[in-house]
């Protein structure tokens, strides 16, 4: 079989790397400090040269490749290479620093990573989002690489008055073989500098056979001894002279507002030294803080107490009776009405009449919380009409854009430091946390910490949207689906920035809905109106997680009601190798992504399903209360495929013995972080499935810690998950593996719940619904 | 090939916590809480009851933010998601 097997190695590093901590002022502005190779040249922003094409250029500010921004080589031959996305656990701080030393023919034990701040002018956007890092600059890093390879190369050709051809930088070193000489990196770096950077089209890259770093899995992350032996800088450990502690008290209802405070209590918390408004903005504004009461104390904890025994009062607004319970009841009606269409080929309402017999699916997910593990927090410093902000952002561009906005201060007076992310998930793409730091240090003119609590992130979070879906498959005599309405209704992103967004907007249409890959006559794809009644946000995964959810259900649901295999039931319906006509969609959005490099191509899919039913034994004998379940999802342009296997005890207690996933995400970096992130996701996933819910009633938010918005704990979480990785064609473009791993998991345990007790679950989470 | 994911048991030690108001003496009335653990609810903050009708899902709450600079925010980040989607 060609599958890449994954490396079978303990995890950690083989090679001492260090990353380049933040440290105040410490932090290496650009790189006339860190070695000789850097000229104060000006940038060299340019789109991508590369066998495929990306949407990366379509992103803020583009992608810039230019070694003289990324790449610096000191005299002792330490290597700096910069990491300009964040990281938050997906290890990109490595994996993207790995490929410009690939290219470059650099050791990577005399490699450096230096975290980027944000500075999208400089380096190209910035967003770690969207499972875009690798996707969108995998070409531009080995050119990057490759850029500073053939100056190194020319410079010791100059140097020796040889052609260039006859020289090559090997493992540092560069090679004169005729003569046998030799120069390393150092030895020529500022030689190095003076070298014009060659043109992209003309740069000859590496032959993947030679590759020593890329695809092998070899590689641990730079961060884990530092995160391992707990020296890892998040943004909680950012401390400044003279820095002052912040918690604040949020209006509890989206779109409320300060009426009245009395902080007299609060000031006599031992440690507390001010209470003051924070200014708020009316909803939809963004990603601007709520606002509300600031207590400011010498440490977080007196800020905490401070805030405890305040006197608030606060206006509800507009959205002070969202009752989620009844706003469930209207989702669900709403998709039993007709809605507006966003994909129709065929007939659907004459096939489903025509129909031997017709399946109806209803399927209900909550709002969720991200919770990442550590909550969201920021340090500022603002003085005169500068600003120098510490935070754990996914966004640093945007977060740069905004404070400059929010302070009406030049954005070049702006300077973002990137710290680890504790996790992230989507949430710390938002910065209003960094706002309101900003905010308060301009207010009291000193450094100010906002921590957040969990009760703060719980609250206050922008949540994953609330959903209800409905799937009528037609079937005709021989059970063949001859036609598939399917009606999601669910409050928009777009609602955080536009006050009478009803409809999803054609991103979140473009995750699993009007992007179905099924062979089917008749489809017809609606989006009744639901209007957002909180903050709604991106969550890992996004809106792929419910249109999954009901789309592999519904699977398994016509499989039971024709007596199929769910697997083969899958592939009836994924149908044909071919590639998916979207032609009927008026904006199929696809990730962003040309359609040309980045099709819906059914035999991917299909691949995957085969590969992981193989290597997954579906099928195999089960005992008594087991049960496999399966589904497959394509989001983020990546093709994944899940089995389940789970245990159900006679009192309805859910474990889940064995989880095997397959991932088709194209060229790959790290084999051993593709399976990081899809052992998270099935964790993440199953955490979900079981427990995600947020509930208002009142308008505010019902849960307050993970003690009513669990997660699970290691004794929950899936014995074993094996990951397979198909291997990529040649050229086949790189894509998402940070999210897909999440859709295709609830379907696919529901499924499995479904075949070991015959229960079919249909509303997330799961919760009690097992228990007898 | 294919590798197993190996629990680990980890054995978490509670540490009693002290109660605010048994060592700080600072106020008559502390909050009945710590740094740590927040109260159940903040006696002190109160909603002034809400005569806003209830949120359905066909209307939205018609609030719209005058600032021209939050406005320019919102209509760039519309902008951005229908470029970018995210």
């Amino acid at each position: 079989m060609n599958i890449f097997a994954n490396p079978n190695k303990p995890r950690g590093f083989e090679r001492s790397i260090k990353v380049e901590n933040l440290s105040r002022r410490g932090i290496l502005k650009g790189l006339g400090l860190a070695g000789s190779f850097v000229l104060a040249a000006p940038l060299m922003s340019r789109s991508a040269f590369a066998a495929y094409e990306t949407g990366a250029s379509k992103m803020p500010h583009g992608t810039v490749v230019d070694p003289r921004v990324f790449v610096s080589i000191a005299p002792d031959g330490i290597v700096t290479i910069i990491a300009h996305r964040s990281e938050m656990g997906t290890g990109v701080r490595t994996s993207l620093p790995l490929v410009v030393a690939e290219e470059l023919e650099a050791n990577w034990s005399r490699v450096r990573v230096q975290q980027a701040d944000g500075d999208e002018v400089k380096y190209g956007n910035q967003d770690t989002d969207g499972s875009r890092s690798t996707r969108h600059y995998l070409m531009p890093m080995r050119q990057i690489g490759a850029c500073a390879r053939t100056m190194l190369e020319s410079a010791a050709a100059r140097r020796w008055s040889v052609p260039a051809t006859e020289v090559k930088a090997v493992n540092h070193e560069v090679v004169h073989s005729a003569s046998g000489r030799k120069l390393g990196f150092g030895e020529l770096a500022a030689d190095a500098a003076k070298e014009p950077v060659p043109s992209i089209e003309g740069l000859k890259l590496k032959d993947p056979k030679d590759f020593r770093y890329l695809g092998k899995g070899e590689i641990g992350i730079v961060d884990l001894r530092d995160i391992t032996t707990g020296t890892a800088r998040y943004g909680a450990d950012v401390r400044l002279p003279g820095m002052k502690y912040a918690v604040i008290a949020r209006p509890p209802v989206t779109g409320g507002k300060l009426v009245s405070f009395d902080g007299s209590e609060a000031m006599k918390i031992s440690g507390v030294e001010k209470v003051l408004e924070v200014k708020g903005w009316p909803w939809p504004s963004k990603f601007q803080p709520l606002g509300g009461v600031a207590v400011i104390a010498r440490n977080t904890g007196a800020a905490i107490k401070g805030r405890d025994a305040l006197k608030v009062v606060w206006e509800d607004g507009p959205n002070g009776k969202y009752d989620s319970a009844a706003y469930r009841k209207e989702l669900e009606d709403a998709a039993r009405k007709p809605g507006l269409i966003v994909r129709k080929e065929g007939d659907v309402d004459a096939a489903l009449k025509s129909a031997d017999k017709v399946i109806v699916g209803e399927y209900y997910l909550p709002h969720l919380a991200h919770v990442s593990m550590e909550p969201p927090v920021a340090v500022a410093e603002v003085r005169a009409n500068k600003a120098e902000i510490w935070a754990p952002v996914q966004s640093p561009g945007g977060t740069r854009e905004d404070v400059a906005k929010t302070l009406d201060i030049p954005i070049e007076n702006v300077t973002i430091n990137v710290t680890l992310l504790g996790g992230g998930f989507g949430r710390k793409s938002k910065c209003d946390f960094a706002l309101e730091a900003a905010l308060l240090s301009k207010e009291l003119g000193v450094p100010v910490k906002v921590q957040w609590t969990r009760e703060d992130d719980i609250h206050h979070d922008f949540l994953h949207t609330v959903s209800a879906e409905r799937i009528e498959a037609g079937l005709d005599k021989n059970g063949k689906v001859i036609a598939w309405r399917h009606r999601s209704v669910a409050p928009s992103i777009a609602s955080t920035f536009a006050a009478g967004a009803v409809h999803q907007a054609p991103f979140e249409l473009g995750m699993g809905l009007i992007d179905l890959p099924f062979e089917i006559a008749n489809i017809q794809c609606e989006n009744p109106e639901a209007a957002a009644h909180t903050r709604i946000g991106w969550f890992r995964s996004v809106s792929n997680i419910p249109r999954a959810f009901a789309v592999q259900s519904m699977v398994g649901e016509i499989a039971r009601a024709t007596n199929r295999d769910q697997k083969d039931m899958l592939l009836e319906l994924i149908g044909a190798p071919r590639i998916v006509d979207l032609s009927s969609v008026k904006d199929p959005w696809n990730y962003g992504e040309p359609y040309g490099s980045y099709p819906i191509d059914t035999a991917r899919l299909r691949k995957v399903v085969e590969l992981v039913a193989q290597k997954g034994e579906w099928g195999r004998p089960m005992a008594k209360g087991h049960g496999l379940g399966i589904a497959v999802h394509r989001s983020f342009v990546s093709y994944i495929a899940t089995i389940v296997e789970v245990a159900v005890d006679e009192k309805g207690k859910l474990t889940v013995p064995r989880v095997d996933t397959a991932i088709d995400c194209g060229t790959f970096v790290n084999p051993e972080r593709i399976e990081s992130q899809l052992e998270g996701a099935a964790i993440m996933g199953l955490s979900l499935a079981k427990y995600g819910e947020v509930t208002f009633k009142d308008g505010k938010v019902q849960q307050k810690n993970l003690d009513d918005f669990p997660v699970i704990r290691i004794d929950e979480s899936p014995r074993v998950t094996n990951v397979y990785i198909v291997p990529p064609g040649p050229d086949t473009p790189p894509s998402g593996v940070g999210e897909p791993g999440v859709p295709p998991f609830a379907p696919a345990l529901t499924n499995a719940i479904f075949a070991a007790t015959g229960k079919r679950i249909r509303v997330l989470p799961i919760g009690k619904q097992l228990e007898t | 090939m294919q590798r197993k994911l190996k629990t680990l048991g980890l054995l978490l030690l509670g540490v009693p916590l002290l109660i605010g108001q048994a060592v700080s003496g600072q106020t008559s009335s502390p909050p009945p809480a710590t740094a740590t653990r927040p109260p159940e609810t903040m006696p002190g903050q109160t909603s002034v009851i809400s005569n806003s009708s209830p949120a359905t899902r066909t209307e939205t709450t018609g609030q719209i933010n005058p600032d021209p600079k939050i406005k320019e925010m919102n209509e760039d980040a519309k902008q951005k998601i229908e470029r970018e989607g995210k």
